[in-house]
């Protein structure tokens, strides 16, 4: 299997689009964090960004975790690839593996450090502010690996169900137009680990009180205090259950792929 | 819900039979009924609810799923037999034994009360003690919770939210027509009256079924409907029971199944309403008492001959909507537009103002010049044509904001500055208010407003009751200063002032005080405190005799503005 990975890693480092593509995800990223600066009401700061917009840290990797794994998990079934290994005798449980571990690991990751790319690039411009405690938002975002970890294992799934990269960018679409639909639909749910959309949107719920004071000349002003601490039961339920779901995706993708009968 | 569980169920025995149907009409399109327990509890779990509860039809989804992955019909029969008993379980543990349904009351109370505990603004004052509030009602609500009972979840928290006697604290369910079921069921049976409390202490009949004014069962119409489904069956045919007997409005009632009132009244344990003040708790008591008792009650009275007798009267239906009637018709004031004026008699005019809100835009902020400078000029209009006295009808007012009160009661005060209240110094941070060494609030911005004195011809009468609260009770309190001021009602106005904020839970919402208003020394204004003595002074407590009894309930009259007139 080590030769399969490092011959993959070697395919994946010289190819161009994905650093391509990954470029774009991070500017895009990084100017989504400053145009939502300049378009707030309030003071611009990277903790406002983070209470008031929380979805665009996570949403849009739905499709760049997609893409990712099509292309690492999907790619070689158009250009038989991954035939010539099985004919060339490495196991199917090499071959599976050589390809659902990189390409779930890397998008996981590649896709946390997007969710800290905004937050990044409006600290830069505005500054962190006081709104959201620094050690808080830090630990919710790096939690985000899990879910996206959890995702991109079912994309893996799919991609070896498929044998299409399209396929998996295609679904990767839906998911995301699927999350701004639930978004809406699900709030309060108590499900909190029912999809990794779930799982994410509640990681970057911070627990808020807002009240309002009476000011002689503006009339009702508002304050908003966020609650940037996060239990061990969510940190715990995170993690654990991110993992058991992905090995479970795996696990079936393997099942399918290893009794596949391949064309 | 249950109905998709049977559905998922269906699917099971439907695929418990699919082996032998595939033989005769082979497609893999049949594939499908294995995986549609799986979309269904999907659509459930995010369209409806997610529950552990329901954990039998989540392993038969997983079971339904197994089934794709064998080839033997007998396993295949096995499975979904298993899938099928799986379910069924799971219905029966949540239709029948009421296990595990999860609708989270327990956890709606958690939520609720760990927010009012950070936050409520009167705790010291009102003396709440929390642990033990924690402790009375923690294991009646994980007792609504296990019997899967909205009603008692309702009735837990109207009792819960009454335990602070603050009018600002209260629940409302999401769902209106548990609300209403709930109601219904709280506050007892309908026997064709309600009791009221003169002043000399004799207990009457009023809104009596049948008497030409009253509330009928017949006419109970959309904001009954539970009501109106729920009528006994004898409704119809004993309606009259009372009247017939002899029991008309202002008909004295000396006893309720042997009981006598007094002793019948301890057996009210909950409120539509919070009663801050204990004198308005004991004018409205006897309204909710004639909800208690069974089937039938035995009822003491004094007929027209002076001559004690008793009948028994049968249960109708639910006392809710009598009891509501009865407290509007000695609640509500005069039906014209807010801020409206019109002539009483040739010396008083009126003002109505039954909310403290002009328009969206002022709400939000702190300018009425707009309605101030409207409200003035009627006022001038009734001075100019030689009106003496104003009443103002505060009744039912429901509050606002305390700038439009500023608004209205800087026409009326004396000259020079009057201070509304203080606004607390806040947290920006934590948006929580903090008390200061002392224990108090700090002030922070005062809020005050000049004096027009343009009523200086004549007193001005306030109209209130129990009803008149927040915003209402800040305009009562100020202007009882005024020395041509004179408050008046069957009851005091309600005593809570503190402005109010909400949170929601997932069987509805409640409310409470959440921002302090502080006077000059720093300390809540009007709020009752522990001992639960009225706020805001009433100068004339207007008796409550035969006479208002009949004017009211049998002729439809408004008496308290006729006596304001003639005071």
């Amino acid at each position: 299997m080590k030769r399969l990975l490092s011959s993959l890693s070697y395919q994946s480092l010289r190819d161009g689009a994905l650093y391509r593509l990954t470029g774009i995800f991070i500017v895009a990223m990084a100017v989504f964090g400053i145009v939502i600066g300049i378009a707030s009401d309030e003071t611009p700061c990277a903790g406002r960004l983070i209470a008031d917009a929380p979805s665009v840290l996570w949403l849009f990797q739905y499709m760049i975790i997609a893409i990712i794994v099509g292309t690492l998990s999907a790619g070689d079934f158009k250009d038989k690839d991954l035939y010539y290994e099985i004919m060339s005798g490495h196991s199917r449980v090499d071959i599976f593996l050589s390809r659902a571990i990189p390409s779930t690991v890397l998008s996981a990751l590649l896709a946390a450090f997007l969710s800290a790319v905004p937050v990044i690039s409006n600290c830069i411009v505005f500054g962190w502010g006081d709104v959201i405690e620094v050690k808080g938002a830090v630990i919710r975002i790096a939690l985000c690996f899990f879910p996206f970890l959890r995702l991109a294992s079912f994309y893996t799934l799919t991609a070896f169900l498929s044998k299409n990269r399209m396929v998996v960018t295609a679904l990767g679409y839906m998911a995301m137009i699927c999350c701004i639909f639930l978004q809406n639909v699900i709030t309060g749910s108590q499900s909190t680990f029912l999809l990794s959309s779930f799982n994410l949107q509640k990681l970057m719920d911070y627990g808020t009180w807002s009240i309002y004071n009476l000011d002689p000349a503006g009339g009702i002003v508002m304050y908003t205090a966020y609650d940037s601490s996060i239990s061990k039961s969510m940190a715990a339920g995170t993690i654990m259950i991110s993992v058991l779901v992905s090995a479970v995706y795996l696990l079936a993708g393997y099942g399918f792929f290893c009794k596949n009968d391949l064309d | 819900m249950d109905m998709l569980m049977f559905l998922i169920f269906a699917i099971c025995i439907l695929g418990f039979f699919l082996p032998s149907i595939r033989k005769k009409y082979d497609s893999s399109m049949w594939r499908l009924v294995y995986v549609a327990p799986l979309i269904l509890a999907v659509l459930i779990s995010i369209f409806i609810e997610f529950n552990i509860g329901y954990a039998g039809m989540y392993l038969a989804v997983i079971l339904m799923l197994l089934v794709l992955f064998t080839e033997k019909t007998a396993l295949k029969k096995i499975i979904t037999a298993a899938a099928a008993v799986s379910v069924m379980v799971s219905i029966i543990c949540i239709m029948v034994l009421n296990m595990g349904a999860g609708v989270g009351y327990t956890k709606d109370f958690e939520d609720a009360f760990a927010v009012m505990k950070q936050h409520y603004v009167l705790t010291e004052e009102k003396a709440i003690d929390w642990d033990s509030l924690y402790a009375k009602y923690h294991p009646l609500f994980e007792k609504a919770e296990t019997e899967n009972d909205g009603i008692l979840n309702y009735k837990n928290w109207l009792q819960f939210t009454q335990e602070f006697y603050d009018g600002h604290v209260g629940y409302q369910a999401s769902d209106q027509w548990l609300g209403e079921m709930a109601d219904c069921e709280i506050f007892g049976n309908d026997y064709g009256l309600s009791l009221l409390r003169l002043t000399g202490g004799e207990y009457v009949a009023v809104n009596v079924e049948g008497s030409e004014k009253s509330l009928s069962i017949l006419d109970y119409g959309e904001d009954y409907e539970y009501a109106k489904d729920h009528l006994s069956d004898n409704a119809q045919a004993d309606r009259l029971q009372l009247l017939n007997a002899g029991i008309h409005n202002g008909t004295v009632i000396t006893s309720w199944d042997g009981k006598s009132i007094e002793e019948l009244q301890k057996e009210v344990d909950v409120y539509a309403d919070a009663f801050p003040s204990k004198d308005n708790e004991e004018f409205y008591l006897s309204v909710y008492a004639a909800g208690k008792g069974a089937d039938s009650v035995k009822i003491g009275f004094i007929d027209d001959s002076g001559m004690e007798k008793s009948v028994t009267a049968k249960k109708l239906g639910a006392y809710y909507p009598r009891m509501i009637s009865t407290v509007k018709k000695l609640d509500n004031g005069v039906n014209i537009s807010n801020l409206d004026m019109q002539s009483v008699d040739s010396d008083t005019a009126l003002l109505r103002i039954y909310q403290m809100a002009y328009d969206t835009k002022s709400y939000e902020g702190a300018d009425y010049t707009e309605m101030t400078e409207e409200l003035r000029q009627k006022v001038l209009e009734y001075r100019d044509k030689g009106y003496k006295r104003l009443i103002i009808d505060l009744r039912r007012n429901g509050g606002g904001s305390p700038f439009m009160v500023g608004a209205v009661v800087q026409l009326f005060a004396p000259e020079g500055e009057h201070l509304i209240s203080y606004s607390a110094v806040i947290n920006e941070k934590t948006a929580t208010y903090e008390r200061g060494a002392d224990g108090k609030y700090v002030k922070d911005k005062k809020m005050s407003y000049m004096g027009e004195n343009l009523w200086d011809q004549g007193d001005i009468i306030l109209l209130v009751n129990y009803e008149t609260v927040s915003a209402g009770d800040m305009m009562t309190s100020l202007m009882s200063e005024y020395p041509n001021v004179t408050i008046m009602g069957f009851t005091g106005s309600n005593s809570s002032c503190q402005a109010v904020t909400s949170y929601s839970i997932k069987s509805g919402g409640i409310t409470f005080s959440a921002v302090p208003n502080l006077g000059e020394d720093g300390e809540m204004i009007i709020d009752t405190r522990a001992d639960r003595v009225r706020g805001v002074p009433i100068d004339h407590v207007i008796p409550l005799t035969g006479e208002a009894i009949t004017a009211i309930f049998d002729k439809g009259e408004d008496y308290l503005l006729d006596y304001a007139a003639n005071y």
